[in-house]
C-alpha cells in the first residue's frame, strides 16, 4: 500500500513541477496586441484610427459644434433643453467642469496624440515592405504630424494651457503637468511646417484618399494657427484687461505672426490653381450634395471629416448635424418628411446673424444657407396663428388642402398684416402660414439653416452620411484678409473678401464688382461680419470670437438668448475637464482655469 | 517582479512538501497506537464485524460504557476489544444509532447491525469536500433544508433562498421583475471593487459556473453556506465571496417511490405605475409652458399658450386633447400572467445501488404578455457499490430554458404616451407615432403584434458530475470526482420596423450563440484516524485542474424585406441593409492543491487547519500562483465536566477561525497590451484603424481577503431554543482595481491593477425556536426561525496617499457605495431671503430662468476670500459642496419564517426585512420624469405658486435640474415574502386509493411590503432591489395552488 502513497505523491510532484506553468498560459484569439503597430501594416492602420475620431468631433451629437456654434453671436440654443443647452447659454448653475462636450474633445485628442506620437517617434523603425512603400511612409508621417497639430490646435484653443507631449506612453501614469499654451503652438507650428512638404501637396492631386490630410490643409491651419498666435500677441492688458492672453502681450511679435500668416495663406492661394484647389463658382454649391466626398467635385474642400454610410455601411457612420438647425415645421405640417429634415430644432440663428445677411437681392448667400418655403405633404385643417407685429397681436388662419402647394414661408424680412393676409388669406388651394421675423419664437419658429441637410436619406428621422468639411479655400481668404488687416494692409484685406463677395453675388440681378467692398469699408467687425455670411454654423465661430478676444463683447451685444446675461470673463477658456482633474492622482494638482 | 515570482513558487513547493511529509509521518502511528491498547488489564477479548444492512461500517467506535477503553473498526468493518465479562458495550459511528449490548462469558463473537439515525444524520452537514458532523464544525455557515426553499413558487433557487440565512443578503439587480431574472446574491456585503463579487457555487462538488436558472428547485436536496475563511479556504482563490454548497436529491434505499409535485397560479401587477390623466397632463403641461416662458405670457391659463408650437405639439396632440381622450396606456399593455410547476419523480434503490431521476418543467410569467420563463429540466443520479471498497456514482442534470422578452422593455414608451392620443385610429388600425411625442415615443401596443418585437433566449445545459470512492488501508481513502459542464446559449432578436424599438427605422435582427465547456478534475485523498482513543484525525489532500472555454459569434442585420424571417436567416439576400458580425473566445484554467487538517481531542477540542495553493492563467506571469491558509479552533464546552452542573445551557460552542481566502474574478487577458479597432472611411473604401487602448499591469496579481471569524453556537431548554451568533471581519486587499487614468496619459479606459484595501464587518444571528412543542397532529406545533445580520464595508485604501477616486465612486474611510452628491435643500420659495439667497449666488429670480420654484442646493462649503477668514460674498454652488449623504447598503437585515402545524394542517409564513440605506429610484430620474410636459409624466407633487410645499420642482419645457437627488428614498422594508397554507390528507384515508402521502397547499407570493411613505406617495411600488430601482414593468404578486403527492 504505501507504493500507492508514493505514487501518488509523485504524481503530485510531477504535476506540480513539470507543467503547471505552461499550462496556465493564456490563448487569446479574440484581440490584436500592442506589437502589431511596430508593422508596416499596423503603421498604417495607427493613422487610420486617428483619422476616425474625425467622425465623432463632426458627427457625433457629443461632438465639437456644441463648443463652436451656439452660446456664440451667430447662433443661440433654442428654448427648448438640449445636450448643448448648459454650456452654450453659460449656465451659472449647470455649466461645469463635468460638461461632456469639453471632456468629449479632451479624451477624443489625447487618445489618439498617444498612437501618433508612437507613430511619429517609431516612423523609422516600420519596415518598408510589400504593404508599405518609403513615400507612403514619409506621406503617412506628414498625415499623422497634421493630425497631431489639428488636436493639439483644438485644445489650446478651448482651454489654454495643455499638457503636451510628444512621446509615447506605455505606462500606467496617475500625474499629468499643464504645460503653457506656447510650448503647444511649438509643436503645432513644427508638425505643420513638416506636414505641409510631407504630406501629398492636395487632397487633388497623386490620387490622394478623399478624407487624408494634404500639403494643402497643413499650410491653411497653420495660416490660421500663426494668426491665431498673432492675435495671442496682441492683446495687452489695458485693452484686454481679463484675458488670459494678455501676459504674452508682444506687438513685435504679433506682426511677426500676422505677416506669417498673411504670407502662408496668400501663397496658398496663389499656389491653388496648381494643386488643383479652386472656389466652387458658386456658394450654394459648397454644400450642394451631388459634389460631397469622395465624388472630387469639391474643389474647395481642404480638409473633410468622412461619414459616408450609404457608400460603405460597414465603415462609413452617420452624423447628426443634419438635424441641429431645422425648424418645427412638423407641429403644422403634420408630420415630418426626408427633405426638410427631423425636427431639432437645437440652434437658431440671432438676429444679428439675419442682419449680417444684408444685401439679400445681390448676395446670393442668405437663400443658399436659409430654406424659406415649406410644401404640404399631407392634408391639415389647420386652425390660427397669431404673433405680434408692430405692437398689435395680429391672427392668420391656415389649412392645407393640396399636397405639394406651400405650406409654409418664411420671407427673412418683415411684411405688415395687410400684406400677409393678401398673400395668403384669399387664396385658393393652401392657406399656407407666413412666418416673418416678428414670429420668430427663438424656439421652434426660425428659418431652416440647409448647408447639412441630406435628402438622400431613407426614413426621416435617419441621421446623415453626409461628410464634412472642416476646411475650406473659402475661409483662406478671410484668414489672409485678417491678417492683412492685422498688418494694416486694408488693400489686400479688402482684395481677398472681394474675390468672395464676387463669387456670391446675384448674376441675375448685378454686375460684376456690384457687392465689392472699398479698403475703407474693413474693420474687425466687418471681417467677423463677413466670416458670418461665409462660415455661418461651420464650426468656427467660438474660436475666432475667442481668437480676436471678442467673445465677450459679441456675445453681450448680439446673442439673443441668456446667454448675453450669463457670460462672464472665465468662458473666455473652458474649464479643464473634471475627469482630468480628479484622475492626476499623483504629483501636483492638475490646475484649473481661472474662475472655474 | 522576477523576485516576486520566484517567492511565489518557492513556497508552494514548500507547502506541498509538508502536506506530502506530514502524510508520510503519521502513517507510522498506527502501530504506536496499537501497542498501548494491549498493556491494559483484560479478561476477554471479543470480536466481530459491524454492519449497515450488508456493507461494513468502517471507523464505528467499540466501547465500554463509562470508560475509555474502546476501538474503531477497520476497512473491513472488523473489531476486536479485550473487556470483562458483564461489561456494556456501545457501538456508535456517525449517522448510526447507537447499539448497546452486555458481554457475555460464552460468547465471543459479537456482529453488530447498525440502524441509520435520521436525527442524527440531519446533524451531518455539507462542507467542503465532504461532510462533517455539525457539532465539530468550526466555521461559519448556514444550511438551508429544502423545505424552507419549497416555500416560494419562483424560477430559480437564489430567489427562493430570501430571507432564509443570515449574513447572505440576496436582491433582485435594479429590481428586475421580469420572470426569468436571477437576484444578485451577496454574502457578508462586498468586497472586491472591480472583481466579482458573486460567491462561488458549487452544485453536487464541482464548482458551477452557470446559471441558477438552469436547475429546477425540486432536485434540490439541501443548501450549505459558507461564510468564514475557515470553511472556505479549502476553495481558496475562489472563497472570499464564500461559498453556496448545493446538493441535489441522491437515490435511497427501498422500493420505488414515485413522486408528483405540481403548482399552478396567477401573477398579478401588485399596482400600476401612477401616471398623470388628461386633465392632470393638460396643466402639468401648461406650467412646464409657462414656467419656461413667464416673460411672454401671463400664467398658465393664459389661451395664447394652448396653442400648436407652444402647450401642444401639433395639431393631432391639440385635436386628441380638446376630444377629451383620456387613455390609460397601461390598461392596455398589461395582462395578468401565470406560473406553474410540474415535477415528477422515481426514487429507489437496493443495497448496492440507489438511484433518483426526476422531470420537471416550469414556467413563469408576469403581467406584461412578451415576457416569460419557461425551463425543462431531466436529472438523473445513480450511486453504486462495487465490491467491499469501491463506490462510484454518477449525476446528470439537464435543461433547456427559454426566456423571452429579457431585453424588451416597454415601460419607457408605455408610461411616456400620452392620455390624449388613442391607440387606434378612425380605421381601427394601430396608430404607430403616439402624436406630440416629435416621433419619440410610438404606439406601445405595435409591439404586441405576432412577431413584431421578438426577444428570446434558449439555452441548453448539461452538468454531469461522477466519482469513484476507493477505501484503502490505514484509514485512508481515495476519491476521483469529474465533472463536465456544457452549456449552448442562443439569443434571438427581431424587431419590425413599426415598433417602438425602431420608430420607423428599418427592422433589425440580432442573434448570437456560444458555446461553454467546462471541467474539473479532482483527486482527493482522505485519512481518518483515531488514535489514543481520543484523538481523532481527519486529513484530506486534494489536487485540482478546472479549465472553461467560451466562444461564440453574433450577428446583427438590418432591413429584411419580410418580417417573417425574424432572426433566422440574415443573409444579403433577405436582409437588404446593414449586416455585420462580431464573436471572441475565451478561456482560463486554474490548477490547485490543497491539504486540510481536521483534528479533535475528545470532540471537545477541534482544530480545522487549511491551505490551498491556487494557479491561474488570468493573472500575471510570476503572480500566478498563491496560497491560502486558514486555522480554525472550537471549543465544544458541553463536552466539559464543569457544564454538566447547569441547566441553562443544552449546547454551547465557541469557534474562532482565521484565514486567507482569495479573488481571481478578472476576465482573462487583462494583462496584455491590447488594441482596439475602429472603421472610418478613406476614398472609396472602408479602412480599419488600430490604436493601444490599455495599459495593462505587468504583474496583476491575487486579490485575497483575511477574515476572522468569532462564533458561538448555543441551545436552551434542551436545544427548543438553539441558534448562532457570528463576528466576523474581513478585510482585502491588493484590491483588483480598475484605477482611470488621466486623459492626458493617452488612455481612456481603466488600469487594472492590485491596489487598495477594503474592510468588511459585521454580525449574524439566527435563533432557530419552537414556540409550542407539540407534535403536529394532536398537539400544536410552532417553530419560528429568526436572523438579523448586519454588514459595515469600509474602503480601507486606494494606495499611498490617495483619499478618493472619484470616477470610482471610492473614498477612503467611506462605504464603497457610500452617495457623494450634492444635497438637495427643499426648493427656492418666493420669499424676501430665498431671493437675497439666491441673489447672493448670482441666480437669476425672475424671468424665464427665474430659480424660483427649482430645487436648492444646500451651500456645504463655504468660500472664503484669500485671507481665508471672510466668506466670500458671492458663494458658488458647485462639486465642493457635495457632502456624504449616506450609503445604499442596509443597516441591518434579515428574516423571519414561522410554521404551525396541527392536525395534518400547515401553515407557514415567511417575512423578511431590510432597514437603512439609500435607494436611488432611476424611474424618478429618468425619461418617466423629465418634468418637460413633453411627454407623459409620473404623477409628482410638484411646485406651483400656490404648491410651495411640494416636493418636486416646478415643471418647465427648458429642463428641470438636480431631479437625482429629489430620486433617493430610505429603502427600508418589511416584507410578508409568503405566506403558505397546507393539508395533508391523512394516511389512512390516502392509502385506500393507493397514495402514500398526499398534501395540497395555497400560497401567495409577495403579498405585502410595508416601506417608505414618500416613495409610496412618489409612486413606487417596491422598494427591493440591489440599489437602484430601474424602470421595470410593475412588481407582481403571485397566487398559487399546489399538490404534493407520492406513490
Amino acid at each position: 500500500m504505501k507504493r500507492i502513497i508514493y505514487i501518488l505523491a509523485s504524481f503530485f510532484f510531477l504535476i506540480a513541477l513539470a507543467s503547471c506553468q505552461d499550462w496556465l498560459e493564456e490563448e487569446n484569439h479574440s484581440s490584436t496586441t500592442q506589437d502589431f503597430l511596430k508593422t508596416s501594416q499596423g503603421f498604417k492602420m495607427g493613422l487610420n484610427s486617428v483619422y476616425s475620431v474625425l467622425g465623432s468631433m463632426y458627427g457625433d451629437e457629443g461632438g465639437i459644434h456644441g463648443l463652436m456654434n451656439p452660446g456664440t453671436d451667430e447662433l443661440k440654443s433654442s428654448t427648448t433643453e438640449n445636450r448643448t443647452t448648459t454650456l452654450s447659454i453659460y449656465d451659472p448653475t449647470r455649466y461645469t467642469a463635468e460638461n461632456e462636450f469639453l471632456s468629449n474633445l479632451w479624451s477624443n485628442a489625447y487618445k489618439n496624440i498617444n498612437t501618433l506620437n508612437y507613430m511619429i517617434e517609431n516612423v523609422d523603425n516600420i519596415p518598408i515592405d510589400a504593404n508599405l512603400t518609403l513615400a507612403q511612409r514619409t506621406q503617412y508621417l506628414g498625415e499623422a504630424k497634421f493630425m497631431r497639430a489639428f488636436l493639439y490646435f483644438n485644445l489650446v484653443q478651448q482651454f489654454g494651457d495643455i499638457t503636451v507631449s510628444t512621446t509615447f506612453n506605455d505606462q500606467p501614469s496617475k500625474s499629468a503637468v499643464r504645460d503653457d499654451m506656447l510650448k503647444a503652438y511649438d509643436v503645432i507650428i513644427q508638425d505643420l511646417i513638416d506636414a505641409s512638404t510631407e504630406c501629398s501637396p492636395s487632397l487633388h492631386l497623386n490620387g490622394l484618399e478623399a478624407g487624408r490630410a494634404s500639403g494643402a490643409a497643413a499650410r491653411h491651419l497653420l495660416a490660421r494657427v500663426y494668426l491665431t498666435l498673432g492675435w495671442v500677441y496682441d492683446k495687452s492688458s489695458s485693452s484686454y484687461p481679463n484675458n488670459s492672453h494678455n501676459k504674452y502681450y508682444d506687438p513685435d511679435k504679433a506682426k511677426e505672426y500676422y505677416q506669417k500668416a498673411y504670407n502662408i495663406a496668400s501663397k496658398l492661394i496663389a499656389d491653388a490653381p496648381s494643386l488643383g484647389i479652386s472656389l466652387m463658382s458658386s456658394f450654394a454649391d459648397i454644400f450642394n450634395e451631388e459634389n460631397d466626398d469622395p465624388s472630387g467635385k469639391n474643389k474647395e474642400e481642404l480638409f473633410v471629416a468622412r461619414m459616408d454610410w450609404d457608400l460603405d455601411n460597414t465603415y462609413g457612420r452617420r452624423s447628426t448635424l443634419n438635424h441641429y438647425y431645422v425648424n418645427g415645421y412638423e407641429a403644422y405640417m403634420g408630420e415630418r418628411n426626408i427633405d426638410d429634415g427631423r425636427c431639432y430644432s437645437w440652434f437658431n440663428p440671432n438676429v444679428y446673424t439675419y442682419n449680417a445677411f444684408n444685401n439679400r437681392y445681390k448676395d446670393t448667400r442668405y437663400d443658399a444657407t436659409f430654406q424659406k418655403v415649406w410644401y404640404a405633404t399631407k392634408a391639415q385643417k389647420g386652425g390660427t396663428v397669431s404673433y405680434v407685429i408692430n405692437g398689435t397681436k395680429e391672427s392668420f388662419n391656415w389649412k392645407y388642402t393640396v399636397v405639394g402647394d406651400t405650406a409654409i414661408y418664411y420671407p427673412g424680412y418683415n411684411m405688415t398684416a395687410d400684406e400677409i393676409r393678401a398673400k395668403t388669406q384669399n387664396r385658393e388651394g393652401n392657406k399656407y402660414l407666413i412666418f416673418t421675423p416678428n414670429a420668430y419664437d427663438g424656439y421652434k419658429i426660425f428659418p431652416t439653416i440647409t448647408k447639412f441637410l441630406d435628402r438622400t436619406r431613407a426614413q426621416y428621422n435617419d441621421n446623415s452620411d453626409r461628410s464634412y468639411i472642416i476646411f475650406r479655400l473659402g475661409e483662406t481668404y478671410l484668414l489672409a484678409a485678417e491678417a492683412a488687416y492685422k498688418l494694416n494692409d486694408n488693400e489686400n484685406a479688402a482684395k481677398y473678401i472681394n474675390i468672395l463677395r464676387e463669387r456670391a453675388r446675384n448674376k441675375l440681378t448685378s454686375v460684376s464688382g456690384e457687392l465689392d467692398i472699398k479698403a475703407s469699408d474693413i474693420t474687425l467687425d466687418f471681417i467677423l461680419e463677413e466670416r458670418t455670411r461665409e462660415l455661418l454654423a461651420e464650426h468656427c465661430r467660438w474660436a475666432d470670437l475667442a481668437r480676436t478676444g471678442t467673445l465677450l463683447t459679441r456675445v453681450k451685444l448680439y446673442n439673443d438668448g441668456v446667454a448675453k446675461t450669463n457670460i462672464e470673463e472665465k468662458d473666455q477658456l473652458r474649464p479643464i475637464p473634471q475627469g482630468q482633474i480628479n484622475k492626476v492622482t499623483m504629483g501636483d494638482p492638475y490646475p484649473q482655469n481661472e474662475g472655474w | 517582479m522576477s523576485t516576486t515570482k520566484k517567492k511565489g513558487i518557492s513556497e508552494f513547493r514548500y507547502l506541498l512538501g509538508l502536506l506530502l511529509a506530514l502524510v508520510l509521518v503519521q502513517a507510522a502511528f498506527p502501530a504506536i497506537a496499537e501497542n498501548n491498547l494491549v498493556v491494559q488489564q483484560t479478561e476477554k477479548k471479543i470480536s466481530g464485524t459491524v454492519q449497515d444492512g450488508s456493507t461494513p461500517v468502517i471507523g464505528a467506535t467499540i466501547k465500554v460504557k463509562g470508560t475509555n477503553n474502546g476501538t474503531i473498526t477497520d476497512l473491513d468493518g472488523k473489531y476486536s476489544l479485550k473487556v470483562r465479562v458483564g461489561d456494556i458495550l456501545v457501538c456508535s459511528s456517525v449517522g448510526y444509532k447507537n447499539q448497546y449490548f452486555e458481554v457475555k462469558p460464552d460468547q465471543s463473537t459479537y456482529n453488530i447491525t447498525l440502524e441509520e439515525d435520521v436525527e442524527v444524520l440531519s446533524e451531518v452537514v455539507v462542507v467542503g469536500y465532504g461532510v462533517q458532523k455539525k457539532s465539530d464544525i468550526t466555521g461559519a455557515m448556514v444550511n438551508v433544508s429544502n423545505k424552507s426553499l419549497k416555500q416560494a413558487p419562483v424560477a430559480n433557487v437564489a430567489a427562493a433562498l430570501q430571507g432564509l440565512a443570515a449574513g447572505v443578503d440576496i436582491q433582485m439587480a435594479g429590481g428586475s421583475t421580469h420572470p426569468g431574472a436571477v437576484p444578485q446574491i451577496r454574502i457578508r456585503g462586498e468586497r472586491s471593487i472591480n472583481a466579482g463579487n458573486d460567491a462561488l457555487i458549487v452544485l453536487d462538488g464541482i464548482p458551477f459556473s452557470g446559471n441558477l436558472n438552469d436547475i429546477s428547485n425540486e432536485d434540490i436536496e439541501s443548501i450549505s453556506i459558507l461564510k468564514d475563511a475557515s470553511a472556505t479556504a479549502i476553495y481558496g482563490s475562489r472563497g472570499a465571496n464564500g461559498v453556496i454548497l448545493i446538493m441535489t436529491k441522491k437515490g435511497a434505499k427501498g422500493k420505488p417511490k414515485i413522486s408528483y409535485n405540481g403548482y399552478y397560479g396567477v401573477v398579478k401587477a401588485i399596482n400600476k405605475y401612477n401616471v398623470m390623466n388628461s386633465k392632470e397632463f393638460i396643466r402639468f403641461k401648461q406650467w412646464a409652458f409657462y414656467n419656461a416662458n413667464t416673460n411672454k405670457y401671463t400664467g398658465p391659463d393664459d389661451p395664447e399658450i394652448m396653442q400648436i408650437n407652444r402647450v401642444f405639439k401639433d395639431q393631432t396632440e391639440m385635436e386628441g386633447y380638446y376630444a377629451g381622450n383620456n387613455t390609460d396606456w397601461q390598461d392596455l399593455v398589461y395582462e395578468d400572467g401565470m406560473t406553474m410547476n410540474h415535477q415528477l419523480s422515481i426514487n429507489g434503490g437496493d443495497n448496492k445501488t440507489t438511484y433518483n431521476a426526476s422531470v420537471s418543467y416550469y414556467k413563469g410569467e408576469n403581467n406584461y404578455a412578451p415576457h416569460s420563463f419557461e425551463r425543462m429540466t431531466a436529472k438523473m443520479s445513480i450511486d453504486s457499490q462495487i465490491g467491499k471498497n469501491v463506490k462510484v456514482g454518477f449525476s446528470s442534470l439537464n435543461g433547456y430554458t427559454l426566456n423571452n422578452g429579457e431585453n424588451n422593455n416597454p415601460m419607457d414608451q408605455a408610461l411616456r404616451a400620452s392620455p390624449f392620443a388613442t391607440p387606434y385610429d378612425e380605421n381601427g388600425a394601430l396608430i404607430n407615432e403616439i402624436p406630440g411625442s416629435g416621433g419619440q415615443v410610438w404606439n406601445p401596443l405595435l409591439d404586441l403584434q405576432k412577431g413584431a418585437v421578438i426577444d428570446k433566449r434558449r439555452a441548453l445545459s448539461t452538468f454531469n458530475t461522477g466519482y469513484v470512492n476507493i477505501k484503502l488501508p490505514y484509514g485512508l481513502s481515495y476519491r476521483f470526482n469529474g465533472g463536465l459542464q456544457l452549456k449552448y446559449e442562443t439569443l434571438g432578436q427581431f424587431q419590425a420596423s413599426l415598433t417602438t424599438k425602431r420608430m420607423g427605422a428599418q427592422n433589425r435582427s440580432y442573434a448570437d450563440h456560444y458555446l461553454k465547456v467546462e471541467y474539473t478534475i479532482e483527486n482527493i485523498l482522505n485519512w481518518n484516524r483515531t488514535f489514543h482513543k481520543d484523538h481523532n484525525i481527519f486529513f484530506t489532500a486534494m489536487q485540482s485542474i478546472q479549465e472553461s472555454k467560451r466562444d461564440g459569434n453574433s450577428i446583427e442585420a438590418y432591413n429584411y424585406f419580410n418580417d417573417n424571417i425574424q432572426y433566422y436567416n440574415p443573409s444579403p439576400e433577405l436582409a437588404l441593409g446593414a449586416i455585420s458580425g462580431g464573436g471572441g473566445f475565451s478561456k482560463w484554467r486554474i490548477m490547485s492543491f490543497m491539504g486540510r487538517l481536521n483534528y479533535s481531542y475528545k470532540e471537545k477540542y477541534l482544530l480545522t487547519a487549511t491551505i490551498r495553493s491556487d494557479g491561474s492563467s488570468r493573472l500575471a506571469a510570476g503572480n500566478k500562483w498563491h496560497s491560502f491558509p486558514s486555522i480554525a479552533l472550537g471549543w465544544n464546552m458541553m463536552r466539559e465536566n464543569f457544564m454538566s452542573r447547569q441547566h441553562v445551557f443544552s449546547a454551547l460552542k465557541l469557534r474562532a477561525s482565521w484565514g486567507n481566502v482569495g479573488s481571481t474574478a478578472v476576465d482573462p487577458y487583462q494583462t496584455m497590451s491590447k488594441l482596439n479597432t475602429n472603421k472610418y472611411m478613406l476614398g472609396s473604401s472602408g479602412v480599419v484603424g488600430v490604436y493601444p487602448s490599455s495599459v495593462p499591469d505587468k504583474s496583476l496579481g491575487w486579490e485575497y481577503t483575511e477574515t476572522i471569524n468569532l462564533g458561538i453556537d448555543f441551545g436552551f431548554l434542551s436545544n427548543r431554543i438553539n441558534g448562532t451568533l457570528e463576528f466576523y471581519q474581513q478585510k482585502t486587499k491588493d484590491l483588483l482595481l480598475g484605477v482611470s487614468l488621466p486623459i492626458t496619459s493617452g488612455y481612456s479606459s481603466n488600469y487594472l491593477t492590485n491596489l487598495g484595501n477594503t474592510r468588511n464587518c459585521g454580525f449574524e444571528l439566527n435563533i432557530s425556536s419552537i414556540n409550542i412543542e407539540g407534535d403536529g397532529q394532536n398537539r400544536l406545533l410552532w417553530s419560528t426561525d429568526f436572523n438579523i445580520f448586519t454588514n459595515r464595508n469600509k474602503v480601507t485604501s486606494l494606495g499611498k496617499g490617495v483619499l478618493k477616486d472619484e470616477s470610482n465612486n471610492l473614498y477612503v474611510s467611506k462605504d464603497r457605495w457610500v452617495i457623494y452628491s450634492l444635497e438637495a435643500d427643499g426648493l427656492w420659495q418666493d420669499t424676501p431671503e430665498d431671493r437675497a439667497l439666491a441673489e447672493s449666488y448670482g441666480y437669476p429670480t425672475s424671468g424665464n430662468s427665474s430659480v424660483i420654484g427649482t430645487i436648492k442646493i444646500k451651500n456645504h462649503h463655504v468660500d472664503y476670500e484669500a485671507d481665508g477668514v471672510t466668506p466670500k460674498a458671492k458663494q458658488v454652488i458647485n462639486d465642493d459642496d457635495r457632502v456624504f449623504l449616506g450609503k445604499r447598503s442596509p443597516d441591518f437585515e434579515g428574516g423571519i419564517n414561522n410554521r404551525l402545524a396541527y392536525k395534518g394542517f400547515d401553515l407557514s409564513f415567511l417575512f423578511s426585512f431590510r432597514s437603512g440605506g439609500i435607494l436611488t429610484s432611476s424611474m424618478h430620474n429618468g425619461w418617466m420624469n423629465t418634468m418637460q410636459g413633453t411627454y407623459n409624466n409620473l404623477k409628482i407633487d410638484y411646485w406651483t405658486p400656490e404648491n410651495t410645499n411640494a416636493r418636486w420642482p416646478k415643471p418647465s419645457v427648458s429642463g428641470v435640474s438636480y431631479k437625482n437627488l429629489l430620486a433617493r428614498y430610505d429603502a427600508s422594508y418589511l416584507k410578508l415574502r409568503s405566506i403558505s397554507l397546507g393539508y395533508t390528507i391523512p394516511q389512512h384515508f390516502s392509502k385506500k386509493y393507493g397514495i402514500e402521502s398526499m398534501k395540497i397547499y395555497t400560497t401567495a407570493y409577495n403579498l405585502y411590503t410595508w416601506f417608505n411613505s414618500q416613495y409610496k406617495k412618489d409612486g413606487g411600488i417596491d422598494p427591493e432591489t440591489t440599489s437602484t430601482v430601474d424602470l421595470n414593468t410593475p412588481p407582481t404578486r403571485s397566487f398559487i395552488v399546489g399538490i404534493n403527492l407520492s406513490f
